[in-house]
This record gives structure tokens, C-alpha cells and sequence, in this order.
């Protein structure tokens, strides 16, 4: 070990140098105290003042170095094509943040740091820029607490099959940490607190078990399904310098092929699904890339099949004739074999519709890779037939399956069956037309105002929507045409508050480089979790329009609280929105993102404003800066 | 909005949630029984406003009926009587509303502030759509 010189000093004149103010400020949240007592140096808490101010055991040595740990993490992540490290800072891992600043952004191909609040936005940052960008970003955290904070996050990133490549500082020697906070900070196994979902860990002991963990989680992460993988990184692997000064090798970068459904299956697949009269495609997460939405299109088409959508990614164009997602019901009840695609409840999506002759089908990653603690597989489907296999990747036999299958007479049907879908999605569609008129003029302004005031400002933009849709009554699915897999990237995945914000921040960080709008529509209880990531959108010149759908609360709770004071005959009127509702005082949205340096208006509450208002955030925002607009909404 | 009924509606929940957003394009959900007779609505409308926003009626229907992903638009001529047959004995994730909870004066002026929803714009009046 070592290319460097060592200089020694005294503890306590480092100290007073610089850690003498470090321990005022950790003093600092008692002078309320102190003052009360006049006595402030007694209300120093004694662990702090002692060490702050006792004599070290032995004379500290500042070493300096010309090689380090985590230059060679940098070179590793950004040789895996990691562009961005998404953090809020933390000591454990100040030597790969030194790296970062001062070699990774200085340096090709380039590692930027993206400045956070809080390791939930960093997180979910992450999260929604994996979406987009098809690929996974760094997220840093603090050893213990940083992880603890991110861990919902996570959890978030994993049931929506997200790569995030997440790093988590570690302090693994004792005998080198400093002091009470370092000790409360230090955790044995930190990893372990996410282990139940996250796809892989470790907390490799060198440089080169580096490399190859860093590469095993990297390939790990992006096979389906994606998830979320963390690595811990002891500080001194990270500080220390290379051992004998050189770097060891990158590590090869792997090609993973996904997992294909077996040929027989897919036969069989193919064999029911041209044979059956009312065959049905739902799609979840079933696009992963811009080829599975291709994809997706060449298999309806070949069968002249209605595709359900359940919107956990862009599975189908919103306007395409064979997308059937508005009257999902009708679809399902109607079919003889149902084909589910990376379906997160595939029994919820079917159980009550189905006919119990029909045949169900799976094909499903999941079904190779799955955790047990937590029950995010939902609910035992019976299915005729599973495949367990990546449907993006198993789409291309089946398709070429379902060609060779179809005979004349078969094809002649499909065409027949296409012509009527087609109708029934005209049909659907202006049915959505006209319920979007009622409470056209109302307020609380309506989602389908919002939505369609919003696409109309939008529609000529290279636009992409990166807020999951159920909370506006799915109205841009109803409402607006959509064809390219960007445009919208479904839901947190585990419905854990506190993803938009970070997450629409991510997938616009990803999107600016494709000089792409992206817009976002989130409730105010959400941004309420991590209003933080607007000022990192502000502060990196991340361009996107945040509105809130400002329905006044936990809009959701008012009603099951409601039932159940109803079910109790009991206080339905008033008290439910005791400890639901965001009032007294209300909260100024406009005035939280204005605080961040970002621009903002609101509440809007007149649907005539929403226009003008909308213009003037996305010039804004076209401009290359982010904007917020806070809409008092109806609650759905 | 909390994590856990979120997930709750995630889960069952979402494909009801997307079938009652659809459904609610024709009113289908919700047409009361066309072949009975229809009570007059004797309810005082502004009282009855009043009471839609008080019980939560608004929450899944929103202010004027228009419905939403939590339940079904209301069909402005929704007879008194099976309006009161619905909250008295709904069986899906509507809540119950007995006589103790919610008179039925308040059912009837609900029922009048529901005939009573201002008119809305015909669609093809309205360029964005």
C-alpha cells in the first residue's frame, strides 16, 4: 500500500482547525437550552464535547496520496456506462464523492454528481431516469442512516423491475472510526436492511473484488426482471491509495441475454392463441425497451388481437385501433384465452371478468426471479400455461410462431375481428370525449380539464409523461395519442409515496439530453414526501413541468376512513378528514418551489387560468429550467 | 394517499379502477331502475350540495357527477328511489350510508342537488376535445 507521504500533527491543533467548528455545529441544535440555563457548555451532550475536545490517544497523520480507491470505482462505474451518481452527501462515502468532483466530472467519459436532498429523491432519481434512459444510474447513501432513508425507494424500484445501481458507504474497521456519531453510523451487514429487494449485494474487500461485484450487480440489474442492487464500499477501500500504485483491469463488460420462453411453450402459446375465437393481450410491464413496444404492435397485428394495457409502461399506442384498455371489462369477459404479459396481478386483472372456460397464459420474468418476505407477487394465479421467461425477449418466436400458424381461414377471421376493435376503440373513444366534458367548466378543476388543457400545449412537443395516471382517472390514456415507449413509464411500482418527485427529475434528466418535454402530473401528498427535488431540478437546470393535482389531502384515506365510520354508524360527515386533509393552514406549493429557485404559480383554481398558466411554465420550461403549477383539482 | 390502501388499490383494486373510469364514459355504472316509478325530487338542491360535499358523496364522483377512476359518474336524472336503494344497501366499496347516518331529508336533497348539476358545454363545443 502507499504512494504517498505522511505528515503528522497534533489531534488537538486539528481541531482547532477545522473540527473544533464541526463539533460547535453538532452542538449547535441545543442553545435553547443553554440559554435557559446560562450554562451551554454543561448541555453539551458528553460524548460530543469529549470528543471535540480530549486528547487523542496517538498524534493523527494526514497522508498525502497520488492515487486512490475511488478513482478506479469511477473509471469501473462509468466504464459500465453509469453517467450519473445521484447523492446527498455523506462521510462514509466523501472518498468516492471526492472522485467524482474531482475526476469523474473533470474527466472522459464523464461521471456527474447530481446534488440532492434527501436519499429517497436520490433514490427515486435514479429510479425514473433507469426508465428512460433504458439503464441504470448510481444513487450514493450514507452508511445506516443514508440507506435507511433511501430503503423505501428502493422498495419502490424493485416491484416496478427498475435497475437503480445503488452505493452505500461502510465503515468496516472500528478501530478507525471517530467518535459516537461514526459508531451509531456503522452497521456490520448494512446491505441487509434491503436484501428482501434487491436483486444482488455485497461489500467487496479490494479493489478487484470491486470490479467484479460491481460488474456482477451491474449485469444483475439490467436481466430481467430489472432491479434495484446495492454495493457497500468501506471508506478505506475508497481513500486508501492503489495498491502498488496501479489500477487493477476493468472488469469485461457482460452481454446478457434474457430469458427466452422455451419453443415448445411458445408453440403452444401461439398454437391456442390463433386457435381461440376472442383471444386478449394484457400488457404490464411488458415493454421493457422501444423494440417491445414494436413488438408488442407486430403481435396484435398478427392476431388482430385486443391488447388491455395495464399501464405500467408504454405497452401499446394509446391510439392505436387494437388497443382495448377502455373497456378492459368487456375484453376480458369476452375471451376464451387470455395472454398476460409481465402482469403484476394478473389474477386481480382476470379473476372476477373471466369466463371459467377461458385459458389463461403467462409469460413472465418474474416467475424466474421473485422474493418471498415481501408478498409483491400478489395474489396465485391459475394459469394453463406459464412461461417463465422475459416477454419482450419471447415476443419475437411468438410472433413468428403465430405468422407461420395462421392459415387463410384463420387470417380472414382475424381481419373480421380487427375491423370490429377497431370500431369498438372509436366508440371508447368518444365515450371518453364526452365524460370528459361533464364538470368541463367546474371547480375544483376536473382531471379531464387538466389532462386536456395540458395536452394541448403540449401535443407538438416531443413530450414525455413520467407520472403514473390512476389518480387522473387515466384521462392522457383516454384523451391522447401516444406512440413512442417515453412517453409514459407507468407507476412507483410499490405505491410508496414520495417517488414523483424524484423520479420525474430523473426521467427528465434523461429525457434533456434528447431535448424532450417532460411533464408531470403528481398529487400534493406525494410532492409533500420530497418537495426537495424540485431544487435539484432547479439547481442542475433540469427542464420539467411539475403540476399538482392539489386535491387538499390524503384524498384516498377521507374515503376509507369514511366507510368505515359509515360500517360503524359513526361520524362519516366531518371527523374522517381529521388527519387527512392538508388545511389549516393550506399549503403554498407555489411558494415551496419559488423558495427553490424554481418558477411557480398557484393555486389555480379558475380552469379559464389554466391555459395562460400553462403557457407561461412551459416556456420555462422549453427554456431549459423547470416550473411548477399548483392546480386545486378535483379528487380523482 | 398512504402506502398501504395504495397498494390495496394497486392490486384489485386498479383494473376496478380503470373499469370504472371507463365505465363511467356512458354512465353505465349507475342508471338506477329506469322501470320504476321515479319518486318526485321534493329536496332542496342547496341543502343538498351541501350534503354531497359533507357525506364524501364528491370524493369518488366528484363535485358535479362526473365521476372518476374511484366510482362512477351519476346520471343526472337518478330517481330518488334508487338512489336511496343503492346507499342503503350497496354491496362494493361504497360505503353503506344507514338511516342513522344519513336521513333520508339528506338523501333527498341529494338527490335534488344531483337533478340540479349545472349543464356542461356539449362536447363538440369544446375545441380541446
Amino acid at each position: 500500500m502507499g504512494t504517498g507521504k505522511e505528515i503528522e500533527i497534533g489531534r488537538r491543533r486539528f481541531l482547532k482547525g477545522a473540527g473544533v467548528a464541526g463539533a460547535a455545529a453538532m452542538a449547535a441544535p441545543l442553545p435553547a437550552q443553554s440559554q435557559t440555563n446560562g450554562n451551554r457548555k454543561r448541555n453539551v451532550p458528553p460524548a460530543l464535547q469529549a470528543e471535540a475536545e480530549q486528547d487523542p490517544p496517538v498524534n493523527a497523520k494526514v497522508t498525502t496520496q497520488t492515487t486512490c480507491g475511488s478513482d478506479y470505482m469511477v473509471d469501473v462505474m462509468r466504464h459500465m456506462g453509469i453517467e450519473y451518481a445521484a447523492a446527498i452527501p455523506g462521510n462514509t462515502f466523501k472518498g468516492l464523492h471526492e472522485s467524482i468532483v474531482n475526476y469523474g466530472m473533470t474527466s472522459e467519459p464523464r461521471l456527474e454528481l447530481i446534488t440532492c436532498t434527501h436519499e429517497e429523491i436520490s433514490v427515486s432519481l435514479a429510479h425514473g431516469y433507469a426508465k428512460i434512459e433504458g439503464k441504470p444510474m448510481a444513487c450514493m447513501m450514507h452508511s445506516a442512516v443514508g440507506l435507511q432513508h433511501g430503503s423505501m425507494a428502493i422498495y419502490n424500484a424493485w416491484c416496478d423491475r427498475a435497475p437503480v445501481f445503488g452505493i452505500v458507504g461502510a465503515m468496516m474497521n472500528g478501530d478507525t472510526r471517530v467518535g459516537y456519531v461514526s459508531w451509531v453510523h456503522s452497521v456490520f451487514d448494512g446491505p441487509g436492511l434491503v436484501r428482501d429487494f434487491t436483486k444482488f449485494d455485497d461489500t467487496p474487500a479490494s479493489l478487484p473484488h470491486f470490479a467484479d461485484s460491481a460488474a456482477r450487480a451491474y449485469k444483475f440489474s439490467m436481466t430481467p426482471p430489472y432491479g434495484p442492487v446495492v454495493l457497500a464500499l468501506d471508506e478505506h477501500l475508497q481513500e486508501g491509495p492503489l495498491p502498488d500504485g496501479r489500477a487493477p483491469a476493468l472488469p469485461k463488460l457482460p452481454t446478457t441475454a434474457p430469458p427466452q420462453g422455451e419453443i415448445g411453450a411458445v408453440r403452444e402459446t401461439a398454437r391456442m392463441l390463433v386457435a381461440a375465437e376472442s383471444p386478449v393481450i394484457l400488457a404490464d410491464r411488458a415493454a421493457r425497451t422501444p423494440e417491445g413496444l414494436r413488438l408488442m404492435v407486430d403481435l396484435a397485428e398478427a392476431l388482430q388481437a385486443p391488447v388491455v394495457d395495464r399501464y405500467g409502461r408504454m405497452n401499446f399506442p394509446w391510439r392505436h385501433p387494437l388497443n382495448q384498455s377502455a373497456v378492459a371489462t368487456q375484453r376480458i369477459a369476452d375471451a376464451d384465452v387470455i395472454l398476460g404479459l409481465e402482469m403484476t396481478d394478473f389474477y386481480g386483472s382476470t379473476q372476477r371478468q373471466m369466463q371459467p372456460t377461458a385459458k389463461r397464459i403467462s409469460i413472465s420474468a418474474s416467475d424466474v426471479y421473485m422474493g418471498s418476505n415481501y408478498q409483491d407477487f400478489n395474489r396465485f394465479t391459475e394459469v394453463d400455461l406459464a412461461l417463465a421467461a422475459d416477454a419482450e425477449a419471447t415476443l419475437p418466436s411468438l410472433i413468428e410462431e403465430v405468422r407461420r400458424q395462421t392459415t387463410a381461414n384463420r387470417r380472414s377471421a382475424f381481419r373480421a375481428r380487427g375491423k370490429w376493435l377497431a370500431t369498438e376503440h372509436q366508440a371508447a373513444l368518444r365515450a371518453s370525449r364526452e365524460a370528459a366534458a361533464r364538470g368541463w367548466n367546474a371547480q375544483p378543476i376536473t382531471t379531464a380539464r387538466l389532462c386536456a388543457e395540458l395536452y394541448n400545449k403540449i401535443k407538438n412537443d416531443d413530450w414525455s409523461l413520467v407520472n403514473g395516471t390512476i389518480f387522473q382517472n387515466f384521462w392522457p390514456q383516454q384523451l391522447w395519442a401516444a406512440d413512442k415507449h417515453y412517453q409514459y413509464i407507468g407507476d412507483s411500482g410499490a405505491y410508496g409515496l414520495g417517488y414523483l418527485p424524484g423520479a420525474s427529475v430523473g426521467a427528465a434528466l434523461a429525457n434533456k439530453r434528447h431535448g424532450r418535454l417532460t411533464v408531470a402530473i403528481g398529487g400534493d401528498g406525494d410532492f409533500m414526501f420530497a418537495p426537495g427535488a424540485l431544487w435539484t431540478a432547479a439547481h442542475h437546470q433540469i427542464p420539467l413541468l411539475y403540476i399538482i393535482h392539489n386535491n387538499g389531502g390524503y384524498h384516498q384515506e377521507i374515503m376509507w376512513i369514511q366507510h368505515l365510520a359509515a360500517t360503524r354508524e359513526r361520524g362519516v360527515k366531518d371527523r374522517p378528514r381529521i388527519g387527512n386533509v392538508l388545511d389549516s393552514p393550506g399549503i403554498d406549493f407555489a411558494k415551496i418551489a419559488q423558495g427553490m429557485g424554481v418558477h411557480a404559480e398557484g393555486p389555480i383554481r379558475d380552469p379559464g387560468d389554466l391555459g395562460p398558466a400553462l403557457d407561461r411554465a412551459l416556456a420555462v420550461v422549453r427554456a431549459g429550467q423547470p416550473a411548477l403549477l399548483d392546480v386545486v383539482s378535483q379528487g380523482r | 394517499m398512504h402506502t398501504a390502501t395504495l397498494a390495496i388499490l394497486g392490486a384489485a383494486g386498479l383494473l376496478g379502477a380503470m373499469s370504472a373510469a371507463h365505465a363511467l364514459q356512458s354512465d353505465q355504472a349507475i342508471q338506477g331502475d329506469k322501470t320504476s316509478a321515479t319518486a318526485p325530487i321534493a329536496g332542496d338542491a342547496t341543502a343538498g350540495r351541501a350534503a354531497f360535499m359533507a357525506y364524501g358523496c364528491w370524493q369518488c364522483h366528484g363535485t358535479v357527477g362526473q365521476g372518476g377512476s374511484a366510482g362512477p359518474a351519476l346520471p343526472r336524472d337518478f330517481p330518488l328511489d334508487a338512489l336511496t336503494a343503492k346507499l342503503r344497501t350497496h354491496s362494493g366499496r361504497m360505503p353503506v350510508f344507514s338511516q342513522r347516518i344519513l336521513p333520508d331529508t339528506d338523501v333527498a336533497n341529494i338527490a335534488a342537488y344531483i337533478h340540479a348539476f349545472p349543464p356542461d358545454p356539449p362536447v363538440d363545443h369544446i375545441p380541446l376535445l
